[in-house]
Formats: C-alpha cells, sequence, structure tokens
C-alpha cells in the first residue's frame, strides 16, 4: 500500500515522457490520495508490484518468496522511508549545489573546482591584500590555496587566525589571482594545502589536523 | 491429432519472453492465432483492399466473391442450411443484442436465462425489461452448478417467447444439455438462442442437428480475427426480424422517409463491413476442421483431466462446478483459500509466463449471489500439452506451498 507513495513520484516524472507509464502513475496517485485521506487504496497497484516481485522470486527462493509475500507491508515501508530520506538527501544536495558549490553544504568539505577560473588572466587583486592577514607569510614553507567565494575557504581561515596566534603561517596561493596555479599545482578543490615534497590535504581541515600537517610541514 | 506440428503454427508460441516460452491457458478469453488466419487477413490488405458487395470495379467484384466464400465455409462449419443463415458481428455480444433487439419483444414476453450468464446475455435482457416491460426468468443450477433440468422444466411456461442460455459456461466449463432444451423450449412454442461463445470453438456445434433458432459466437475465440463474431438464425426468423443498427448495405432503395431493407443477412450488417475479418474466420474454421472438433474436445479433456488431478489435492484449493474435468471442457476455475485470484494469475505469469484469467470472468452476478469475489481460471485450447500443464501444476503447488498465508 505505502509503495504506491514512491511509484506515484517516480512514474509521475516517467510518465511525463512515455503514455504506456501514465495509467500506472495515476493508479500510483490515486493510491496516495486515498491514504492521505486515511481510506484503503482501491487500485491494484500494491498487489500488481507484489505479485510481480513475489513471481519472479518464486521460480529461485520460493521461501524468500514466501517471507516477501507475507512481510510486504513492511518491507513496503521500509523501502519508502528509505526512497524519502535519499529523496530528502537528494533534494539537500541539488541545494548545496546551488548555494555552496558543492553537495555537502555547510559542514562538510572543500568548494569543487570550477573551470572558468582556468582562462581568466591575472585578476586586479593583487598576490596580498592590502593589509595582509595575520597568517600570511611568502617564506612559509606550507602553501595554502584558496578562491574567492568559496565558503570552505572563508571558514579555513578562521581555522588560520586561531594558529596564527601560535605562531603558524602559510604561504597564500590566491587561486583568482592566478588561475595558472590550477594547473601547475593540479588543484582540484578548496582549500588544499601543500606541504614538502608535496604532501597534500584537500578541503576543509579541523584545526587539530591542520597544526599536525604545519608540524610536520616545517 | 499432432499437437507439436499445430504448435508450429502459432508464431507466438515460437517466441520466448524473458527466456522462457508462452504458456496460454487463457483461451476462453482469446485464443490464439495461427499463421494460415494471419495470412489470409494480410492476403486482403495486400491483394485486394477495397469495398465489397457495392464496387463494380475488379477489386470490388473480388472482395465481394471471397465475403461470399468466407460466408458458405463459416455456414458449413456450424451446420447451418445456407450462408445467408449467418450474420457476421463484432463478437457474440453484438449478436445477442443483435437478437434482443430485432425479435420485437413486447411487454409480458418472457426471455429465460440460466442463473450464471456471462454480462453479455444478462444485461441486454435487463434494458429491455427496463425499456419494454419484459419479464425475466432465471432457472437455477442444480448439484455442482451443473444444468438443473428439473428447475428448467418448472420454469418453463407457454409466456415464454426466447430461452436465452450461455452453451458452456465461461465459469466453470459446464455445458447445458442443448437438444433437450431446445426440443422442451419448441413444444412450449418459445425460440433458443445460446451463448455459444464457450461452446463453439471446442465441441460440436451443428444448428441442423440441434434445430437451434440462433446461436451468437465469437471468432476471436476459435483461432479467428479480433472483433469478428457471427449470429446463427434460422432463416426465416432473421426474415421476420427488424434490423438493429441501420444504415449503409441494408438496404434496397430509400426515399427521404422511407427504407426497402435488402434480405438476411445483409440487412444486418450495417455499414462497411471488417471483409479480412469474414476471411480469417473463414480460415479459422478450416483450420479447426482439418484438425477435427471432436480432437480437439477429446484433447483439452484429457489434458484437464491431468491439470485438474495435479491441483484437486492442494490444501485449500477449490475447484467451482464439478469436480470431474470431463464436464467442465478445457476450463478450471479455482480459488485458493486466502489467496486473491488475481495475485495467483500475476505471480503465475511473473514466474513462468503463465497466462491465465482471474477475476469475476464477466459473471459478476453469480460471484455476487455466491459472495465470492472471483476466482483464476484456466482454459485450455488444441496447442497446449501435457508439459505445460505440469509446469502450471508445479508452480501452482509453489504458490500453495510457500505463499498461503
Ligand atoms: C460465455 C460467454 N458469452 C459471451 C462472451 C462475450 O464474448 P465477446 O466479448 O466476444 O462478445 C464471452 C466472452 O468471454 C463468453 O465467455
Amino acid at each position: 500500500m505505502v509503495l504506491c507513495l514512491v511509484a506515484a513520484v517516480v512514474l509521475g516524472i516517467v510518465s511525463i515522457f512515455s503514455a504506456r507509464y501514465r495509467t500506472y502513475a495515476k493508479e500510483a496517485f490515486r493510491c496516495v490520495f486515498r491514504m492521505a485521506t486515511l481510506r484503503k487504496c482501491d487500485t491494484d497497484f500494491d498487489r500488481k508490484l507484489k505479485s510481480a516481485v513475489v513471481g519472479r522470486l518464486i521460480a529461485k527462493w520460493p521461501k524468500f518468496a514466501g517471507f516477501v509475500y507475507r512481510q510486504f507491508e513492511i518491507i513496503s515501508w521500509i523501502f519508502t522511508i528509505i526512497f524519502f530520506v535519499s529523496l530528502a538527501y537528494t533534494g539537500y544536495s541539488v541545494y548545496n549545489l546551488a548555494v555552496y558549490n558543492n553537495c555537502n553544504g555547510a559542514g562538510g568539505g572543500a568548494c569543487v573546482f570550477v573551470q572558468n577560473a582556468q582562462n581568466e588572466t591575472n585578476c586586479v587583486a593583487g598576490d596580498v591584500p592590502v593589509s595582509p592577514p595575520v597568517y600570511f607569510d611568502l617564506n612559509a614553507s606550507v602553501m595554502f590555496f584558496y578562491r574567492d567565494g568559496c565558503q570552505w575557504c572563508e571558514k579555513e581561515k578562521l581555522v588560520l587566525v586561531d594558529l596564527s596566534k601560535s605562531g603558524y603561517a602559510i604561504n597564500p596561493m590566491h587561486i583568482d589571482a592566478h588561475p595558472e596555479y590550477i594547473k601547475n599545482y593540479n588543484i582540484q578543490v578548496t582549500p588544499t594545502f601543500i606541504g614538502k615534497n608535496g604532501t597534500r590535504l584537500e578541503g576543509y581541515q579541523e584545526e587539530n589536523v591542520l597544526k599536525a600537517f604545519l608540524d610536520a610541514n616545517k | 491429432m499432432d499437437v507439436e506440428k499445430i504448435r508450429q503454427d502459432f508464431p507466438v508460441l515460437q517466441k520466448k519472453f524473458g527466456g522462457k516460452p508462452l504458456i496460454y491457458f487463457d483461451n476462453a478469453c482469446q485464443s490464439l492465432r495461427p499463421r494460415q488466419v494471419i495470412d489470409e487477413i494480410n492476403r486482403y490488405y495486400n491483394e485486394f483492399p477495397a469495398c465489397g458487395g457495392r464496387s463494380m470495379h475488379k477489386l470490388g467484384k473480388r472482395v465481394t466473391e471471397e465475403m461470399i466464400i468466407a460466408r458458405a465455409a463459416v455456414a458449413k462449419f456450424f451446420g447451418a442450411k445456407k450462408p445467408e443463415e449467418i450474420v457476421f458481428t463484432r463478437n457474440t455480444t453484438e449478436a445477442i443484442n443483435l437478437v434482443a433487439n430485432s425479435l420485437g419483444f413486447k411487454e409480458g414476453d418472457v426471455v429465460l436465462t440460466t442463473d450464471k450468464e456471462h454480462n453479455s446475455n444478462l444485461i441486454p435482457w435487463q434494458m429491455l425489461a427496463n425499456s419494454k416491460g419484459i419479464k425475466r426468468v432465471i432457472t437455477k443450477s442444480g448439484k455442482d452448478n451443473t444444468f438443473s433440468m428439473e428447475n428448467f422444466q418448472k420454469a418453463m411456461s407457454k409466456n415464454v417467447k426466447l430461452v436465452s442460455m450461455v452453451h458452456t459456461s465461461n465459469l466453470d466449463g459446464t455445458t447445458i444439455p442443448a437438444k433437450e432444451i431446445i426440443k422442451i423450449a419448441h413444444e412450449n412454442g418459445a425460440l433458443v438462442l445460446l451463448d455459444a461463445a464457450q461452446s463453439a470453438p471446442h465441441k460440436d456445434l451443428n444448428a441442423k442437428k440441434l434445430d437451434v433458432d440462433f446461436f451468437a459466437a465469437s471468432g476471436h475465440k476459435m483461432l479467428g480475427p479480433s472483433g469478428m463474431g457471427i449470429l446463427y438464425g434460422k432463416y426465416n426468423l432473421l426474415e421476420n426480424m427488424t434490423p438493429f443498427i441501420t444504415g449503409g448495405d441494408t438496404v434496397i432503395d430509400t426515399t427521404y422517409t422511407s427504407a426497402k431493407f435488402e434480405k438476411p443477412p445483409a440487412k444486418f450488417e450495417a455499414g462497411l463491413q471488417d471483409y479480412a475479418g469474414m476471411m480469417g474466420f473463414a480460415a479459422a474454421v478450416q483450420y479447426l476442421n482439418n484438425v477435427g472438433i471432436e480432437n480437439i474436445e477429446r484433447h483439452e479433456i484429457e489434458l484437464n483431466k491431468k491439470l485438474t488431478e495435479g491441483i484437486i489435492n492442494l490444501p485449500g484449493l477449490s475447484i467451482i462446478g464439478p469436480q470431474d474435468a470431463s464436464l467442465r471442457g478445457g476450463i478450471t476455475s479455482f480459488n485458493i483459500n486466502g489467496m486473491d485470484p488475481h495475485e495467483i494469475a500475476m505471480i503465475m505469469d511473473q514466474a513462468a509466463n503463465i497466462a491465465i484469467r482471474s477475476g469475476a470472468h464477466c459473471v459478476h452476478s453469480w460471484f455476487n449471489e455466491h459472495n465470492m469475489k472471483g476466482s483464476a481460471r484456466s482454459s485450455l485450447y488444441l496447442y497446449n500439452t501435457k508439459e505445460e500443464v505440469d509446469i502450471f501444476i508445479e508452480n501452482l503447488g509453489k504458490i500453495v506451498k510457500f505463499l498461503k498465508l
């Protein structure tokens, strides 16, 4: 009965393109409507689905088919929940991609590199802002690659401010001003740290991780 | 009867669906079609796809000739006295409606039916009861859902104008004793219409021998093309009936206010006809004739006995009608306690490409009367085999063993 929820969504999309699925979609929607109004689903939809699944299983795994047949309602609830959870995640990821330029939002990692910067020549911005942040040191051994508009870089900078109080610094590598860095250093995401011997850290780093990396690359 | 050779004639039986062949046990709904019928339909479209009975050019004349040949072949198959006793219709349903609307029913006329009529032989009479005030009498079946001669004789009276009965029931496969019924009806001055949708494909149905007044049959249940049926009617009765659907090809002449009708069957075949369908129907009866209808009947009963023995002892399984398969032709209609018939059908289809019918089979009235939702139904035909029956038994057994709650 509940699987028609899933089916209504999937078939609703498919039926835009194919007349064959339109009647199935209608059945599924009708079923959802009846469920939403707390009535029993009166179309054959869930029964058809159940029979299709059980019919396929019974040839090879008759016992398992029997289990599915008897527990179909519960199994369909599980599927439905999984479906809607993953649907929610997909929606959330799409939102993050639009807003944060990555799929994981403000809780997770790095800014995926968008290629358009590659062809730009030098931006007006210089290597170092007019009043450089405290953690900038052109002689530092660890390079810090960052971009404008990358939320993760901004977050990382706060960590760097903190670390600078303990005397740590990085060599600023501003990608928007130097698009050639992308190629030269094979930068995939920002922020990226590159230390001695080319060891790297990609994505946003917590303070303790970054500190250990800076220590190791002194 | 060489079943393997017969099977070669049916293109769909050579196909695989998901790697497995088709096991077609839904013959009461529609039969499969042999190459010979398909070729005959194509012959019309390839060689003379024109109007019959009206145009004077070469193709038109050819179509008219082929129509005459086809009608004669069908008439001979059904033991009609002459080809003009065969009216081509779209199906059994239309043929019954033709009689209902053309026989000139008046208020108080009685139509007698059984208690397990297909909707096609039920609703037309309900409509007449509403519009013309005819009376309806239903005779109850007896033991095992078979025909009760006693109940029939009680219901019979001089007021009965028409006895309209299902010859072989699509619900349980039982056949009524048509010859005796017709005799008794005639003694009482009543006419008899047989719904022969399920008998014409499977047993000898001879108008002359039975002395039946009308019968209706569908080509698509007897190897013929879809949407092709016939009404057999005694010529003198057809002559005195007023046409039901009227229009082109039914008249000799018209004025603005009147029409002079053709003789039967033309006066009933209004509008451009399905010429390819008629030719295909003729090819189908030719095919059945070559195999021999008695051979087909014997083969089906033999298979149905095997099928019945294979499933009758499954726990919770019940067969509608007599348990003796020989009384049910090729049909076995059954239920499994606690399982929905549609589910049984869908699982059989998914598991082994076994096509059976499920539901009320258009006999809702009987199921409602018996407080049942429906049944699953297997119906066999000449191309079905023992091996297919074995697979059917095996899969139904699995369903009962592993799925029953
Ligand atoms: C006994 C009987 N009567 C009438 C019909 C109706 O036939 P058709 O749909 O070809 O008109 C059927 C078809 O299933 C039938 O089995």
